[in-house]
């Protein structure tokens, strides 16, 4: 497992919930938000966890950033940022993914 | 008349604006629009969007990949240039050692103010929202009706742009034809919430945001909102021209160097100016207001902020519209024979009853999303949300009051922590990423407060910021229907990722940890409320002090209830409204 989204946000569900930032404040924070191993599997409750997340992280600073890059976001099937004149929702074999055609 | 040095200020104005957000770009443009000459002062630095919007910058462009820091804790492309939860040389303090007492002041210091970053949710106030003692008991009604305020979100939706739908809901008001611009469409997992929730009674509907859908109607809109004035509608007919339509991409956080979003730095400060009847100084900051021997506000005493060196500009009425934080420093600050705890506070209100909205959140990964075909789901922020539902069932909650639902899925840009960190390298790690990306779902709960006794703001009697002026001291205090209300948030989020498959995330073990800390919503409202009765109240129902009335409150500070409804838009109505009243005012020579 590898994704805890606890702390997903409303507006940008992939990243880190910008208003769970103010309450930890700063950069670890925003990474141990999303990773199981440091809230999920320790069942800790989450300022206390957040409390020893710094060392973690430091460990292991490279694979996070992993998805931030082009190659990532390509490798993900992210296909926004991209300007287009109307937005055009879901495709026919999105909402068939989802029972929804 | 433009943004001037302090050089050119005028001797003497009309009216002196302080602050340069909703309430005061509002306040602005529609004095200038109404040929009245205009100073606004900001205590930040000029801002132009236009060209400091880093707009397409992925997070492999920016410092830290672009996360949080204490200095940007929305992160690096954050469109608050300068200021947030801390300023620096201005600090403020807390009444008490308790962390749960505190609240937590949010000061951007930019032209703009907060219209830059916020979230562009435009919800309407509905007629519940000005008559809740009368409902329920507990509060205050405001001295207005939904009725008084409809034509004026009107005009501000026709001018701002906000898309959305009319549903016909309870509360919940429908615009007039041809008001709002079209929503975009739902998302995928929107849609699914939407099917697997109806059985509840949970209504998935278009949000109102101050996003421009498609381009205004340049050519019916000027007249609508500016009759009898071919001047303002020449005016804002050019301006509605230089503003595209969303081109579905980039956060509206960052701010837009299109003009697509409504912030008052692209839409109500470019028209003002072109008026020609708008002076805007920038880095001076309002310590008081001043007063005449016959009780009237004669001007502003402002600190210069690149020279330290302390100014006065003169005005026959002034506006405060410095967040409702700053506007009640302000006052307390303005002390004189006549006023001596404070301009227009005989009352001993200034600063009592502050608000923010009541937030609560909850987060799941949903297995039905996973490996969702590829398509583009970035959009233009939230498309939908979850009206409040349980009018009806009001009696049987154990609180007062409701919360609307704010919830995000999709396939998005990803950022850092992104494909978390285990294992973390090789095949299967990369494959899971790929199944796993945009399963994620996120809510969010926005819910009323009522104001109590025990949440105000007060002048420090020691604390002083760099420039001497006593800075604001915060005491809070929640009631048990807002902590009921947050836990009830929960529990409902809890249900719908439930309810579609999903994994919720943990959940608070009180009451008191499931509510978001006070302030954090950043809908910081109250401190000069308004009403029917002088000894209760500090303004009346046009904003405008008791006890000095060529003194006007147009932020939020005048707000005696703060719905669910993101106050944006209602401070927007208000301050149109009050400066139409100020010109009719100053005309008839009432001042």
């Amino acid at each position: 497992m590898l994704t805890n989204m606890e702390n997903t946000s409303a507006e940008s569900p992939n990243r880190i919930d910008r208003r769970a930032a103010i309450k930890w404040m700063g950069a670890v924070v925003a990474a141990a938000t999303v990773s199981d191993n440091l809230l999920g599997a320790t069942k800790e409750p989450g300022a206390k966890a957040i409390a020893g997340a710094g060392k973690i992280i430091g460990t292991d600073p490279v694979l996070n950033k992993t998805y931030t890059t082009p190659q990532g976001m390509k490798d993900v099937g992210y296909v926004g940022n991209v300007p287009s004149v109307d937005f055009a929702g879901p495709t026919p074999e999105a909402l068939k993914h989802l029972g929804l055609a | 008349m433009a943004i001037i040095s302090e050089k050119d200020l005028q001797p003497i104005y009309d009216v002196i604006v302080v602050g340069s957000g909703a309430g005061g770009g509002q306040s602005a443009y529609t004095l200038t629009m109404n040929g009245v000459k205009v100073l606004m002062l900001e205590a930040g630095r000029n801002y132009d969007p236009v060209t400091e919007t880093p707009m397409f910058q992925i997070p492999s462009q920016m410092p830290l990949r672009g996360m949080g820091t204490r200095e940007k804790p929305f992160g690096f492309t954050d469109a608050t240039v300068d200021g947030g939860w801390e300023v620096p040389n201005e600090p403020y303090t807390q009444a008490s050692a308790d962390p749960k007492t505190h609240f937590k002041w949010w000061r951007p210091r930019m032209l703009g103010g907060r219209t830059n970053h916020w979230g562009r949710i435009s919800l309407r106030n509905g007629p519940y929202d000005f008559k809740p003692y009368s409902r329920d008991g507990l509060g205050f009604d405001w001295p207005i009706s939904y009725e008084d305020v409809a034509p004026y979100y009107d005009k501000v939706e026709m001018l701002v742009g906000v898309y959305g739908s009319n549903e016909g809901l309870e509360n919940t008001p429908d615009s007039p034809n041809g008001t709002l611009l079209p929503p975009p469409k739902a998302r995928a997992g929107e849609l699914f919430v939407k099917k697997h929730i109806a059985k509840h009674g949970l209504p998935v509907i278009p949000i109102h945001r101050a996003v421009l859908s498609t381009r205004q109607d340049h050519v019916n809109f000027p007249a609508r909102l500016h009759p009898n004035n071919p001047k303002a509608q020449k005016i804002i007919a050019k301006a509605m021209q230089e503003r595209a339509a969303c081109f579905w991409a980039t956060d509206c956080g960052r701010g837009c160097s299109i003009k697509a979003n409504y912030q008052s730095t692209t839409v109500h400060l470019p028209p003002a100016l072109a008026t020609g009847n708008l002076d805007i100084l920038c880095n001076a900051h309002a310590r008081e207001v001043t007063v005449g021997a016959d009780g009237k506000a004669t001007g502003i005493i402002y600190i210069d902020k690149v020279t330290g060196q302390e100014r006065a500009v003169k005005a026959k009425a002034v506006i405060l519209a410095a967040s409702s934080g700053e506007t009640a420093r302000i006052m307390l600050n303005s002390k004189s024979n006549r006023f001596p705890n404070g301009i227009a506070n005989g009352s001993g209100l200034v600063g009592k009853y502050i608000m923010d909205t009541v937030g609560g959140r909850l987060g799941g990964t949903v297995p039905a999303f996973e490996n969702l075909p590829v398509h583009n789901e970035e959009g233009a922020g939230t498309h939908v949300y979850i009206p409040w539902w349980l009018y009806k069932e009001a009696s049987k909650l154990g609180f007062a009051r409701g919360y609307h639902i704010e919830f995000g899925t999709g396939r998005r840009m990803p950022g850092m922590g992104t494909g978390g960190a285990s294992p973390g390298y090789g095949k299967s790690y990369k494959e899971e990423v790929r199944q796993k990306y945009g399963s994620g779902i996120g809510f969010s709960g926005r819910g009323e407060m009522i104001p109590n006794e025990n949440s105000f703001c007060e002048l420090d009697p020691t604390t002083k910021d760099k420039w001497g002026i006593p800075v604001l001291r915060f005491h809070w205090k929640w009631s048990d229907h807002e902590l009921k209300q947050a836990e009830h948030m929960e529990q409902t989020f809890h249900m719908i990722i439930e309810t579609i498959g999903g994994k919720p995330g943990k959940m608070s073990k009180t009451k008191e940890e499931a509510i978001e800390a006070p302030g954090s919503i950043i809908h910081e409202v109250g401190g000069a409320i308004m009403g029917a009765d002088k000894a209760k109240s500090v303004t009346n129902q046009w904003n405008q002090c008791w006890e000095v009335p060529n003194l006007l409150l147009n932020d939020g500070s005048a707000f005696c209830s703060n719905a669910d409804k993101n106050p944006t838009l209602t401070i927007m109505a208000l301050a149109w409204r009050a400066s139409d009243h100020l010109v009719e005012e100053m005309r008839k020579g009432n001042l």
